[in-house]
């Protein structure tokens, strides 16, 4: 066990270099490195400082190992917009789009599984045609088209849910968060509800997919000819089957929707990292461009191997190592 | 892929009464965008014509030019209706070209690989499993931030953002032909790969492909027009669903839903649509279900 | 006489498919003593399978019992409602698959699966659960049953998965135990291990085996009576040894002169002419009609099972015991 969890946090290292790589030369050989790192309106000065700092009149090769050690030490560059460290300026952000992309996940989860059995189950109830058709609807409509109507019906029409933004915070661990505060879940379950309307589609429909496959297979046919009960069947055998692929796609889809995320946050102007980068690319901030792709591969390599590592632990047959 | 199974295929097909009104949509709309020209009074796209004095109407409202505005007019004074139907429009064109090139590129890389094997199996399907593993609206974000406004450009976002589908399921399919006793025994007759290829892994990848691509088409859609309504994407004078559903953003809070919520509702017709016919596809080619 | 551990009369199984219905099971009648091993044997598609289901009660839709009966221990299964066909499954009947890999959750461990099946019909305690379990293994001859008992399913070969499966089966020692097909996808050589252990087990504990199987040389060796099924009905029934000496169906002759052994080296295997017939549209009349070399006018009415307690036959020429050749 211990040489597969070597063995994949190893994998995950070089995709790491492989991704820092593939973006350092997006950024410094494809683009002018100077655009991006240096404020179109900054004096001769800072260039001259800037130029000197990253090395930009030093050979490409040298120039990647600067760019790596500085990220290595956090160092990103400054944003034009917000004069601050890149890095300070997103991990500012963070805990907003964590909190949301959290809450939306979970809920997703908890709900989508549930009912997704349910309609593997009892395939041919109406109950189950119902799941199935809100599930198309979920998994169809473009996110940014719910959240306007979420907000033109809870927000504008019954006026019960603030229309944006978020909600008063309280701190923990010297971080701030919403979810600590009533006003913050106000704030919060709107956004949250659209992020994970997407995703509960999904979960739904991997439910129930997998338990119609399962309960045709000869396993749930022994386990019924022992005499097990369908309630014990379904929660010993058909969830433990199907916890397998719902843990890789909660881990991928946790990705997935933090990305998403920027579309949610444009709308509720929620004051996250997915607005942050829309933003910056409206206005050009280049600096945080180049840091959130960095972060964002950073996460999702962390995540997939968090998953590689859940799975083996979920699957037996994978544990002897060697993918 | 006989004549045969095709039209047992049509006739499991036609059992699914959704499935078939869901097609009968897709026809209608691509019926409809087809000969827009001849059925909407205006053209959207002719900024000078556009009575700025008839700006945010509501539907029902009749205009300057004498006709009724069905579903009343937009910011510009365009009538919702002729914009939604052009809307649609962009919105086909670019989920299915981008979907026929996605298909194409990706297809092609997972079929080569699974049959080439060995290190360059291994290096392209690293390359797609990484891509895969990236979600694919920020992929497209990035691109059409970089690329700049424009159909190509939005285009290349798309292919990019999904190609990596198509390679993923194309060679799935094909690696598990691959494996099968039959081609071990005809790759050691002098039969040319190309041979194999075509007449073998490709055929037997096409069901999952078809399947992939119907709803690749109505993500591209989807990521179209999220990626219009960020303000990327295709420049405000051709203006498709996303934007027009942006545009009316701001004029939601005063209750003058009908500029966003319109275009939404004709995006998300054609969007469920697609995805129904591509279920009851993928619940007829799956095996696993079969009795 | 003992009361027979089970009677079946008339069973009748139909599929209702799109097509048409299928009448997999179409008027099966047999009984079975307690201790005794009867081989259901027939072609695939001939409906022992589907017996077998019907028997347990685990027929998948579309298909449903349409009629007959089947008495377990005196107690009537056909139309007990679920939840005391439950009851009854697992602990007076019980089922052994084909595939053990497929039979066995490869995520739950052994000790896991048999505690499952012991706690379905009683409380249990995990200590106690699991001395039953490895008493279980040990009894279907599984070496090391304390460690195995820790183990996943991908971890045993073939044919100890099959012993475990076995071994579930008997944890409530049930009076009747159907396998499927047990030894089919298994090494000949662990088949041999399997049917010893069988016959073993069937002796020392008294259970009563159907032994369902397309293979007359695996059935031969086990059982003590013999059903030959075609298309959906018992064609022939006896104790093996005079069935496989002087078979009064004609199909049964077929099978016994298509068998490998049997055959004369240098010459070609003989084989039944003609195809298994389809259950959607069944000849008229006997179904073998059409295959048969003592085929006439007379068999286009379904013969009803003639002989005596000790053997039955379906047919209307059945072939004559010779006496030199009786047992």
């Amino acid at each position: 066990m211990l040489g597969f969890v070597i063995q994949r946090v190893l994998q995950a290292a070089l995709v790491m270099v492989a991704m820092s790589a593939l973006v350092f030369v997006g950024v410094y050989a494809v683009g002018n490195p100077i655009d991006v790192l240096i404020s179109p309106d900054a004096t001769q000065d800072i260039r001259a400082a800037t130029i000197a700092r990253y090395g930009l009149d030093r050979p490409l090769y040298e120039q990647y190992f600067t760019f790596l050690g500085n990220i290595l030490s956090g160092d990103m560059g400054r944003s034009f917009v917000f004069g601050m460290p890149v890095l300070q300026l997103i991990m500012q952000r963070l805990p907003a789009t964590l909190e949301l992309t959290l809450v939306a996940v979970i809920a997703a989860t908890l709900a989508g599984v549930p009912l997704g059995i349910y309609a593997g189950y009892r395939p041919d109830s109406p109950a189950a045609k119902t799941i199935m058709a809100v599930s198309i609807l979920g998994f169809s409509v473009p996110t940014f088209w719910v959240g306007l109507i979420l907000i033109l019906f809870f927000a504008v029409h019954l006026g019960w849910l603030p229309a944006g933004s978020r909600g008063a915070t309280r701190s923990l661990f010297g971080v701030e968060w919403s979810v600590l505060t009533l006003d913050g879940w106000k704030h919060l379950i709107l956004p949250a509800t659209n992020l994970a309307l997407f995703k509960l589609a999904m979960m739904i429909r991997l439910a129930r997919a997998g338990t119609r496959e399962i309960m045709l297979t000869d396993t749930i046919k022994f386990a019924r000819a022992a005499g097990l009960s369908e309630a014990t069947i379904l929660r010993r055998h058909v969830l433990k089957l199907i916890s397998i692929p719902i843990v890789t796609v909660f881990g991928l889809e946790f990705g997935s929707t933090l990305a998403f995320a920027v579309v949610t946050e444009t709308i509720f102007s929620w004051p996250g990292v997915g607005k942050l980068i829309i933003d910056s690319i409206a206005q050009l901030d280049r600096p945080v461009m180049v840091a959130y792709l960095i972060l964002i591969a950073f996460l999702f390599v962390t995540i997939n191997l968090a998953i590689d590592l859940v799975y083996a632990l979920l699957d037996p047959r994978l544990r002897r190592g060697a993918a | 892929m006989n004549a045969e199974a095709l039209s047992a295929f049509w006739s499991e097909f036609r059992e699914s009464r959704v499935a078939v009104a869901a097609l009968a949509i897709i026809v209608g709309v691509i019926i409809a965008v087809i000969i827009a020209p001849l059925i909407t009074p205006q053209d959207p796209y002719d900024l000078a014509n556009l009575p700025l004095s008839d700006a945010r109407r509501p539907p029902g409202f009749v205009g300057q030019d004498g006709y009724t505005h069905l579903l009343g007019t937009d910011a510009q004074g365009r009538d919702l209706y002729s914009a939604i139907l052009y809307g649609l429009r962009i919105s086909l064109q670019m989920g299915l070209v981008a979907g026929a090139i996605a298909l194409a590129i990706g297809a092609t890389l997972g079929i080569v690989a699974a049959h080439a094997g060995g290190r360059v199996e291994a290096l392209i399907m690293r390359i797609v499993d990484l891509q895969l593993s990236f979600p694919a609206i920020l992929l497209a974000l990035v691109l059409a931030a970089l690329l700049g406004q424009g159909k190509a450009q939005l285009i290349t976002a798309l292919v990019a953002a999904q190609y990596a589908y198509f390679a993923r399921t194309a060679f799935g399919a094909a690696a598990a032909e691959r494996r099968k006793d039959y081609i071990e025994a005809a790759a050691a007759t002098p039969l040319s790969g190309a041979r194999i290829v075509f007449r073998h892994l490709l055929p037997n990848s096409l069901p999952p492909l078809i399947v992939v691509a119907t709803l690749q088409v109505a993500n591209a859609i989807s990521l179209e027009a999220t990626l219009s309504f960020l303000g990327l994407g295709l420049p405000p004078t051709e203006p498709s669903l996303g934007m027009l559903i942006a545009n009316g953003f701001q004029y939601m809070m005063s209750g003058r839903y009908w500029i966003s919520v319109y275009p939404g509702i004709a995006l998300i017709i054609i969007i469920v649509a697609i995805n129904l016919v591509g279920d009851q596809i993928r619940d007829q080619l799956n095996p696993r279900l079969r009795r | 006489m003992t009361a027979p551990v089970l009677e079946v009369s008339n069973l009748a199984t139909h599929f209702f498919t799109k097509a048409g219905v299928v009448k997999a099971v179409d008027g099966v009648s047999f009984w079975l003593a307690p201790g005794e091993v009867l081989g259901l044997v027939g072609e695939s598609g001939s409906g022992k399978s589907v017996t077998g289901f019907s028997l347990i009660g685990l027929v998948d839709p579309p298909g449903r019992i349409v009629s007959g009966s089947v008495r377990l221990e005196d107690r009537e299964l056909v139309g007990l409602p679920n939840d005391a066909l439950r009851r009854v499954r697992g602990r007076r009947i019980a089922m052994v698959f084909q595939d053990p890999m497929m039979t066995l959750n490869p995520v739950l461990t052994i000790a896991d699966q048999m505690r499952l099946a012991i706690a379905a019909h009683e409380p249990v305690s995990r200590s106690a659960a699991r001395a039953r379990s490895i008493a279980a293994l040990a009894t279907v001859g599984l070496p090391d049953p304390a460690r195995r008992l820790d183990a996943y399913p991908h971890q045993f070969s073939g044919g100890m998965r099959q012993r475990v499966a076995i071994a579930i089966a008997l944890l409530h020692r049930p009076a009747v135990i159907i396998a499927d097909e047990p030894t089919t996808a298994l090494d000949v050589s662990i088949q041999a291990q399997i049917l010893a252990e069988m016959r073993h087990l069937v002796s020392e504990l008294g259970t009563a085996l159907i032994w369902i199987s397309h293979d007359l040389a695996v059935v031969s060796a086990l059982s003590h009576r013999i059903a030959v099924m075609y298309a959906g009905r018992i064609v022939e029934e006896g104790p093996t040894a005079l069935v496989l000496a002087a078979p009064r169906h004609p199909y049964t002759r077929g099978l016994l002169d298509s068998l490998p052994s049997r055959a004369e080296p240098g010459r070609d295997l003989r084989q039944i002419p003609g195809q298994t017939p389809s259950l959607l549209s069944p000849p008229e009349g006997c179904p073998f009609r059409p295959r048969c070399p003592r085929a006439s006018t007379a068999c286009l009415v379904m013969p009803e099972p003639t002989g005596d307690m000790v053997r039955q036959a379906r047919c209307h020429h059945p072939l004559v015991l010779n006496p030199a050749e009786a047992a």
